[in-house]
């Protein structure tokens, strides 16, 4: 190959690899944190707790303003709802549940909440689930994460997890690499937070 | 053998344009907007190890924006111009890196510059121009929702992005067919212009071009005015991270800090555009010269089989996305 054939070779791969999006951009961000509330050997609920990031939180401010304290009257936080949260049921809400192994309906949202937090929106909401683990082991998935990337989730610590009245169960908290692809084939994985849950 | 590095040229090249489109687009944000995501199919995915990179590189996005949003605040109230030179700088760099993600014209204008001869100063003149309409577009619509129509402003902003991305595939898809048509016709500018048609630059080697085949000659020379159409149609939906900035600034009633930041952000996605419009018409150059050795007749087969393609590129994806819109 002569030089001037190398360089533009050199040339098309650089272009090749600028046309690829290195670096697609979310424009959302948030921190989410998550507890898992327990009822006696069962678990009944995963609360989720999401902090925006402050252009975003800007924007929905922008619309609804809360009092001199942070907080939204149940009017706003049903406006914020309807105009802000809603549309997430295109989106699974960003979550997908796994029960030992197996894709979960996702159920029904309840307790949608919103509040202020410094400069920064939070939403809260949960999922109501009727998981006895007394009967044996059981391992219960979460993926929160945005199919089109619009979203950007920081990934999660297990200090980021909260057991609530976990007392009668075992319950290990791991962060993991999902292995479960069926739901998006081929696409990037983020974390899965996994409750490794036993009866005691 | 030469043969075959020809047709590599040519597969390569066809390929990053059609591997780039289907990252086109800017996607709906999924809380303001009404419905679900788009197809995949036409979204594209990201896989491997470019989804590592991604996801490792939403932490620095993330540190920007909020930068963005702190900085932006402190200037109220603050003595000196330090605050505003901070947030100038943060808002550069976030253009640089902003750009390099899915939408702000990149792949239009490569795709354009493949279809359409082009100097290498023509890449910094699109991408300027791109940003210039980017940001216009954004100051204009968010003044507009915020002085003006009164309501919700993140409903209202959403709805106006679709609307800008519908008239933008449509001036896409638009440009795409009129340089198809053109380019498989071998219709040439009816109008010359007197700039003494300095030909083909990336060829002026001394290959005459004298048998008057319309189609298979280079192209009169693209002028400035020309690249406004490529401008307009892909600069003309708001960046919402630029977008978002401006609000911020007009909610602190901050007119002059919100352009000043929105044109910051603009000389570094102008940089970005301009950079990867350079490499496409590199890469132009590159595929057409390979034929070399065999002469002027095979480097003609050559363009012409890049231009249409480009072009036909520019209008089935054009046309696609603008489809996808409903």
């Amino acid at each position: 190959m002569t030089r001037r054939a190398a360089l533009r070779a050199a040339g098309l791969l650089v272009f090749l690899a600028a046309s690829i999006p290195l670096f697609a951009h979310p424009h959302v961000f948030i921190d989410n944190t998550m507890r898992a509330v327990f009822d006696g050997p069962e678990l009944i609920r995963l609360e989720f707790r999401w902090s925006f990031d402050e252009l975003f939180s800007g924007m929905i401010l922008q619309d609804f303003h809360p009092d001199g304290s942070g907080r939204f009257s149940a009017g706003q936080i049903a406006g914020i709802k309807k105009n802000a949260f809603d549309n997430l049921k295109n989106y699974h809400y960003f979550v997908a549940l796994f029960l030992d192994g197996k894709p979960m309906r996702l159920p029904p949202i309840e307790n949608f909440s919103a509040s202020v937090d410094g400069d920064s929106l939070i939403y809260s909401f949960s999922l109501p689930l009727a998981l006895r683990v007394d009967a044996g082991a059981h391992s219960l998935g979460a993926v929160i994460y945005d199919d089109t990337y619009y979203v950007a989730f920081k990934l999660m610590k297990v200090s980021d997890v909260t057991l609530v009245s976990a007392g009668a169960v075992d319950c290990a908290v791991s962060i993991e690499k999902t292995k479960v692809k069926a739901v998006w084939p081929g696409q990037y994985m983020p974390d899965e937070v996994v409750l490794a849950m036993k009866g005691k | 053998m030469r043969c075959k590095v020809r047709a590599r040229w040519v597969f390569l090249s066809l390929c990053s344009a059609v591997a780039s489109s289907p990252l086109w687009s800017e996607s709906a944000n999924p809380f303001t907007s009404n419905g679900g995501p788009a197809d995949h199919a036409l979204t594209g995915r990201l896989t491997g190890f470019v989804a590592a990179i991604v996801a490792a590189m939403a932490p620095v996005l993330q540190v920007l924006s909020d930068r963005l949003a702190e900085l932006t605040r402190s200037i109220k109230g603050a003595e000196g111009p330090g605050p505003l030179l901070a947030l100038l700088l943060v808002s550069f760099i976030y253009g640089i890196f902003h750009a390099l993600g899915p939408g702000h014209g990149k792949t239009l204008v490569s795709t354009f510059f493949i279809a359409r001869d082009a100097k290498l100063g023509h890449s910094l003149v699109a991408g300027y121009l791109i940003a210039l309409v980017h940001a216009i577009s954004a100051l204009t619509l968010v003044s507009l929702l915020f002085f003006i129509i009164h309501g919700l402003f993140s409903s209202n902003f959403e709805t106006a992005s679709r609307v800008l991305r519908m008239v933008s595939f449509g001036l896409i898809a638009a440009l795409g067919a009129f340089m198809l048509v053109r380019r498989s016709l071998g219709i040439e500018h009816s109008h010359s212009h007197n700039h003494g048609h300095s030909r083909d630059h990336a060829e002026a080697d001394g290959h005459a071009e004298a048998d008057g085949h319309g189609g298979d000659e280079p192209q009169p020379e693209l002028r400035t005015r020309d690249l406004w159409g490529v401008a307009l149609a892909s600069g003309i939906v708001p960046c919402p991270g630029a977008s978002a900035v401006i609000l911020l600034s007009l909610s602190l009633n901050m007119i002059l800090v919100s352009v000043l930041a929105v044109a910051m952000i603009s000389v570094g996605m102008g940089l970005t555009v301009s950079a990867i419009a350079a490499l496409a018409i590199l890469a132009k150059r590159g595929v057409i010269r390979s034929g070399k050795p065999g002469g002027a007749g095979e480097r003609r087969v050559l363009r012409k089989v890049v231009e249409i393609a480009g072009s036909a590129v520019l209008f089935l994806f054009g046309l696609l996305f603008f489809l996808a819109q409903f």
